[in-house]
C-alpha cells in the first residue's frame, strides 16, 4: 500500500461537500466514502471530520438531521444547502483551474 | 450570515443540548468502525481499539467541534466572570470599599448629569419648541438685548413673514378676588392675543382672548391657571376682581402650564400701543417672543431681519442708526442661558472626580496584582495567552464597576434631592428633574469607561514584565515591583494633575465669590426688614388718599420705638426688574440719532427711603416733607443717569417731563443719589430717577403698591411685630406682605455663584483628599518595597535625615510632575470658566500659587508617615527580607 498523502489545507471542507454532493450522509460515511474513493490514498484524520463539519453547518452550507441509519439506529444526517452546492461549484472549478496551472509550471522544468 | 448568527445562538443556549449530539455522533462513529474491524475477522476488543486510534482523541475532537461553534468568546467571558465574583467575594473588605467608593462617583456624576439635562438639554415644554425665539432690540454693544416699542413689535410683526406670530408679554403682581370673595395677592402676566398661538398652547376649557378684545379697551378678559380654578369656586363665564377691577373668565389653561415662571395664575390682554410717533417708537418696554414658520431656515430669518434694519434706517434714521436693530435668541437659551456656564462646570468636575476615584483603583489593583503574578504566571505557562489573563483582570474590574454603578443609581436620587434642595434658580414643577433613563443611560456608559479605566494599567502591569520569571525558585521580585512602583507613581501623578485643575478651578470660583461680597451694592442691607403693601381701589377708590395712608404708615413705623428709620419705594433694589421708562430733558432737542431716549427706572419713594437703605446722597438735597402735592415736582437721580445723560454738565437745576410732554408736569432735578446696583452685584447700576410718592407726576404709576423698609437692630420677629402693630394702627386689616430680611434678598442675589462655588469646592476637597491618599499609598508601597535598599543605604552610613530626604524628595518629585501636567492644563481648561468668574482672571497668579502651596503641604504631610517608617529600618531585617 503506497504511503497516505496528508491533506492540504482547507482542502477537507470541499472533499466533504463533494461527498454530500452525491447524497445525504453521516459523519462516519463520509469518512469511509472519501476513503474509498481516493482508493485510500488520502489519510483524512478521521477526528477533524467533524468539527469541519459544524463548521460547514454554521456556514449555512449543510443541513444536519437526525434520522435512522440502515442498522436502525439514530445518526445524524448531513445534507448540502443550496448554497453549499453553489460552493462546491466554485471551490471545484478554482481546484481544477489551480491545479492546472501548477502542472503546466512543473512540466516547464 | 443568518445561519451563521441562528447556529451560534442555538450554540449559546442549548449548549449542552449539542454536546450530548455530539457524543452520539461520535458513538455512532465509533461502533461503525469498530463494526468495519469485526467483520474483517479481527476479535472485538481489537476491533475496539483500531476504532479508537483511528478516530483520534475524542476530548480532543470535543474542543475543536466547540471552537468550530464560534461561542468560544462568550463562553470564556462567562468562565472570567464567574471567576471574578469568586474572588471579589473572597476579600469582601476591598470589594466593598471599592465598590462604595465607586457607587458615590457615579451617583454623583448621574445626579449632576440629571441637573443638566433637565435644564440645559431637555427642550422647552412647547411643541416644537425649537422654533420659538426671543425677539429684543439690540442698542449697540451696550445693550445688546433690549426690549421691543410698539412700533418695532408692529413692524416685525408686519414685515417678518419667517415669523408665524410674534406675541409680547410681561409680568406683574396682583390681587385677585374671587366670586366668594377670598382675595389672595398671585403673580399675573399680561400677554398679547398671540402668545398662546405662539406657544402653541391652547386653554384646557373655554378659550383665550382675540385681537379686537386685547386691543380694545373694554372689560377686562382673564384666563386662569389650571389649579387658580380648580376647587369649582370659579367657572368660566363668572367674574372676578383682579386689582379690584372686574375681569371675565373666559378660559382656564391646561395643568402644568408655565412660561418662565410657575407661579402666574392670571392672564389678561396686553394693550400694545404701535402708534407711529417718535416717543412711542423709543419707549423700550416689550418683551417679546415669536415662532419661525415651519420649513423657514435660520438664514432665512436672517436676512429678513438684516431687510428690516435696512427698512428701519431707511425710514427712520433719527432713531434707528446703525447699531440699532432687531435680533433673536433661541428661547431655551434666553431662559437658562445663564445658568449654563456653571452648569456645564460642575458636570465636568464631577468626571474629573470619577476620573480620580478610577485611577485611585486602578492603584490598588496593581498592588493586588503583584501578589498575583504567581499565580498568572501557572496560568501562562499552562498554555493561557496573555490576553486571556488581561480580559480575566478587566472582568473583575467590570464587575466591581457595574456593581458600584448599580448602588450608585441608587445613591443618585438621594444626591439629586440634596443638590435640588440648594439649587438657586426657581426650576419649573412641571417638568422635575428626576433619574430618568436617559441619567441611566448615562451611569452605565460611565461604568464601563470607569472598568476599562481601572482594568488598563493594573492589568498590563500584571501580566508583563517576564511572568515565567515569577515561577522560579529563586526570583527576586526586584523588577517587577519597581514595575508596580512606576506603575502607581504614573497614576499619581495623573491624579495630583487633576486635582490640581479641580483645586485651580474652585479656587478661582471662591476669590471670585469673594469679589462679588465685596462689590459694593450702593445699600447698608443688615438690619434691614422688608414687606410690601398694597392698597387696592376697593378698600380706597382715591389714589392720593390710599398715598397718604402708605405715608402716613411710614411715619408710624419710623416714630416705633426701636426702628432707627423707615421709608418705602416702590420698587426694590434687587427684587424687581423693570423697564426704563423714557423721558424728555427740557431745552434739549429730541435725543441724538443712534443713542437711545434717555429712559431711567422710574421710583416712587418716601423723603426717608434713602437714609433707610443707607443711599448715600452725592450732590444737592433729597426731598423733603415740602415736596408735597400741589409744590414744585422734583425728582432725585442717580449717579450713572447725571453721568449718562447730563455728560460734563450740571443736572441739578436742570427740569424733565414725561411722554406725552403736553400733559406731562415738568419735574425739577434737585439732587443726585449714589448708584444702586438693583440688578445685582454682577450688573452695572442702571439708571434711576426716584420721585416723591406723595407728589406722584405721573398718573398711571398710582403708589398704592409699595415696599417698606425698616431699619432696626433688633431681630426680625421683634420688628415684624412692631411692623404689623404700626401698621394696624392706622389701617387696621391690612395684610402685609412677604415680611422678610433684606440680607436674604441680597443672598439670594448670589445664589447662582453661591452654589456653584460650593458644590465645587466640595468636589475639589475630595479629589484632593483622594489624590493626596494615593500619593500616601504610592509611597508607602514603595517604601515597602524598598527595604532592602534602604537597609543597604543605612548600613553603609546614611542618616535619618538623608533617608527622610529620600522619600520625602520621591514625593515631592511626584507632586512636582502633577504640578507640571496640572498647571498647563489648567490654565487651558480655565480659559472655559470666564463665564463663571467676575473679578478674577482665569489666570490669576494668586490663586495658583494657593493650590501649589496646598499641594505642597499635603504632599509633605502624605510623605511624611512613609518617610518615618523608612527611617525606622533596621538593616540587619531588611538584609534578611524577601
Amino acid at each position: 500500500m503506497p504511503d497516505r498523502l496528508d491533506l492540504p489545507q482547507g482542502t477537507l471542507d470541499l472533499l466533504i461537500l463533494k461527498s454530500l454532493s452525491l447524497g445525504a450522509q453521516h459523519g462516519w460515511a463520509i469518512s469511509e466514502r472519501i476513503q474509498q474513493v481516493s482508493r485510500d490514498t488520502l489519510q483524512i484524520p478521521q477526528g477533524s471530520l467533524y468539527p469541519a463539519l459544524h463548521r460547514l453547518e454554521r456556514r449555512g452550507l449543510v443541513r444536519a438531521e437526525w434520522g435512522a441509519s440502515d442498522n436502525n439506529r439514530k445518526a445524524k444526517y448531513y445534507e448540502l444547502t443550496r448554497a453549499g452546492r453553489r460552493q462546491l461549484e466554485a471551490e471545484t472549478t478554482a481546484w481544477e483551474r489551480l491545479t492546472a496551472a501548477v502542472q503546466l509550471v512543473l512540466r516547464m522544468a | 450570515m443568518l445561519s451563521d448568527l441562528r447556529f451560534r445562538l442555538r450554540a449559546l443556549f442549548q449548549r449542552s443540548a449539542m454536546e450530548r449530539e455530539l457524543d452520539a455522533e461520535l458513538r455512532f462513529h465509533l461502533e461503525r468502525e469498530t463494526e468495519k474491524y469485526v467483520r474483517t475477522g479481527i476479535s472485538r476488543e481489537e476491533a475496539e481499539r483500531r476504532a479508537r486510534i483511528a478516530l483520534g482523541g475524542v476530548e480532543r475532537i470535543k474542543d475543536d467541534a466547540r471552537d468550530a461553534r464560534g461561542t468560544q468568546l462568550i463562553d470564556s467571558l462567562a468562565q472570567d466572570l464567574r471567576y471574578a465574583a469568586r474572588r471579589l467575594g473572597s476579600t469582601p473588605g476591598f470589594t466593598v470599599a471599592t465598590v462604595l467608593t465607586l457607587a458615590l462617583g457615579i451617583g454623583a456624576n448621574a445626579a449632576v448629569f440629571s441637573i443638566v439635562n433637565g435644564v440645559l438639554l431637555r427642550p422647552l415644554p412647547f411643541p416644537d419648541s425649537e422654533r420659538l425665539v426671543a425677539v429684543y432690540t439690540r442698542l449697540g454693544s451696550d445693550f445688546p438685548y433690549f426690549a421691543l416699542s410698539g412700533p418695532e413689535f408692529a413692524d416685525i410683526g408686519n414685515r417678518v413673514n419667517a415669523f408665524d406670530g410674534i406675541a409680547g408679554y410681561g409680568f406683574a403682581p396682583g390681587t385677585l378676588t374671587r366670586e366668594n370673595g377670598e382675595a389672595e395677592r398671585v403673580l399675573t402676566m399680561r400677554v398679547t392675543s398671540g402668545f398662546f398661538h405662539v406657544l402653541g398652547v391652547q386653554p384646557a376649557r373655554g378659550r383665550a382672548f382675540t385681537d379686537e378684545e386685547a386691543q380694545g379697551s373694554e372689560s377686562c378678559l382673564a384666563l386662569l391657571a389650571h389649579d387658580a380654578s380648580g376647587r369649582g369656586s370659579t367657572a368660566i363665564g363668572s367674574t372676578i376682581r383682579l386689582d379690584d377691577a372686574p375681569c371675565h373668565v373666559i378660559g382656564t389653561m391646561p395643568e402644568g402650564f408655565a412660561f418662565r415662571n410657575d407661579q402666574v395664575k392670571v392672564w389678561t390682554a396686553l394693550r400694545i400701543n404701535g402708534e407711529e410717533t417718535p416717543i412711542n417708537r423709543g419707549s423700550h418696554s416689550i418683551a417679546a417672543i415669536a415662532r419661525v414658520r415651519a420649513g423657514v431656515s435660520a438664514e432665512q430669518v436672517d436676512a429678513q431681519l438684516q431687510a428690516l434694519r435696512a427698512y428701519w434706517s431707511e425710514q427712520y434714521p433719527d432713531h434707528h442708526a446703525t447699531e440699532h436693530f432687531a435680533v433673536t435668541r433661541p428661547l431655551h437659551e434666553d431662559f437658562v442661558g445663564d445658568q449654563r456656564d456653571a452648569l456645564l462646570l460642575l458636570g465636568g468636575a464631577v468626571v474629573f472626580v470619577l476620573l480620580i476615584v478610577c485611577v485611585n483603583l486602578a492603584a490598588l489593583l496593581i498592588s493586588n496584582g503583584q501578589a498575583r503574578r504567581r499565580e498568572f504566571a501557572v496560568r501562562h505557562a499552562l498554555g493561557a495567552h496573555r490576553r486571556r489573563l488581561i480580559r480575566q483582570l478587566i472582568a473583575e474590574a467590570m464587575l466591581l464597576a457595574v456593581i458600584g454603578g448599580v448602588i450608585g443609581i441608587v445613591l443618585a436620587n438621594m444626591l439629586l434631592a440634596g443638590l435640588l434642595a440648594f439649587y438657586p434658580q426657581r426650576l419649573p414643577v412641571s417638568q422635575p428633574i428626576t433619574i430618568d433613563y436617559v441619567a441611566v443611560l448615562y451611569a452605565c456608559a460611565l461604568v464601563i469607561a470607569a472598568g476599562f479605566l481601572i482594568a488598563f494599567v493594573p492589568a498590563l502591569n500584571t501580566t508583563g514584565g517576564r511572568l515565567q520569571e515569577t515561577l522560579r525558585a529563586d526570583s527576586r521580585t526586584g523588577t517587577a515591583s519597581r514595575r508596580a512602583v512606576a506603575a502607581r507613581s504614573v497614576l499619581v501623578v495623573s491624579q495630583l494633575a487633576l486635582s490640581v485643575i479641580l483645586l485651580v478651578g474652585a479656587v478661582l470660583l471662591i476669590r471670585s465669590y469673594q469679589q462679588l461680597q465685596q462689590v459694593d451694592l450702593g445699600i447698608e442691607p443688615d438690619h434691614v426688614l422688608i414687606f410690601g403693601l398694597f392698597i387696592p381701589a376697593g378698600r380706597q377708590p382715591d389714589a392720593a388718599a390710599a398715598r397718604r395712608t402708605l405715608a402716613a404708615i411710614e411715619d408710624r413705623l419710623a416714630a416705633t420705638p426701636g426702628v432707627v428709620t423707615a421709608g418705602a419705594v416702590s420698587s426694590l433694589p434687587l427684587a424687581a426688574a423693570g423697564p426704563p421708562d423714557m423721558f424728555a430733558i427740557e431745552g434739549r432737542p429730541e435725543p441724538p440719532p443712534g443713542a437711545p431716549a434717555p429712559g431711567a427706572r422710574y421710583l416712587m419713594a418716601t423723603p426717608r427711603m434713602f437714609a433707610a437703605l443707607r443711599i448715600p446722597l452725592k450732590r444737592g438735597r433729597l426731598f423733603v416733607d415740602g415736596d408735597a402735592p400741589g409744590r414744585p415736582f422734583v425728582a432725585v437721580i442717580n449717579e450713572t443717569a447725571a453721568r449718562l445723560y447730563w455728560p460734563g454738565d450740571d443736572p441739578i437745576g436742570r427740569t424733565i417731563r414725561y411722554y406725552p410732554q403736553e400733559t406731562s408736569p415738568s419735574i425739577q432735578i434737585v439732587g443726585i443719589v449714589g448708584d444702586v446696583r438693583s440688578m445685582g452685584p454682577r450688573e452695572p447700576a442702571p439708571p434711576a430717577i426716584y420721585v416723591p410718592l406723595l407728589q406722584a407726576p405721573r398718573p398711571p404709576y398710582e403708589g398704592r403698591t409699595m415696599t417698606f423698609i425698616v431699619r432696626a437692630p433688633n431681630r426680625p420677629a421683634a420688628v415684624s411685630a412692631s411692623a404689623r402693630a404700626a401698621v394696624a394702627s392706622i389701617d387696621v386689616g391690612l395684610p402685609l406682605a412677604n415680611v422678610r430680611p433684606m440680607s436674604e434678598i441680597v443672598s439670594a442675589a448670589t445664589g447662582q455663584p453661591r452654589f456653584t462655588t460650593l458644590v465645587m469646592s466640595f468636589f475639589a476637597g475630595v479629589a484632593f483628599f483622594l489624590a493626596a491618599l494615593g500619593l500616601y499609598g504610592v509611597l508607602a508601597y514603595s517604601v515597602e518595597q524598598r527595604i532592602r535598599e534602604i537597609g543597604v543605604r543605612v548600613a553603609l552610613g546614611a542618616g535619618k535625615r538623608e533617608i527622610l530626604r529620600l522619600i520625602i524628595g520621591n514625593g515631592m518629585g511626584l507632586a512636582l510632575m502633577g504640578v507640571g501636567v496640572g498647571v498647563p492644563a489648567a490654565l487651558t481648561l480655565t480659559r472655559l470658566m470666564g463665564g463663571t468668574l467676575s473679578g478674577v482672571t482665569s489666570t490669576d497668579p494668586l490663586t495658583y500659587i494657593a493650590v501649589v502651596t496646598m499641594l505642597a503641604t499635603s504632599t509633605l504631610l502624605a510623605s511624611y508617615l512613609p518617610a518615618r517608617r523608612a527611617t525606622r529600618v533596621d538593616p540587619i531585617i531588611a538584609m534578611r527580607t524577601e
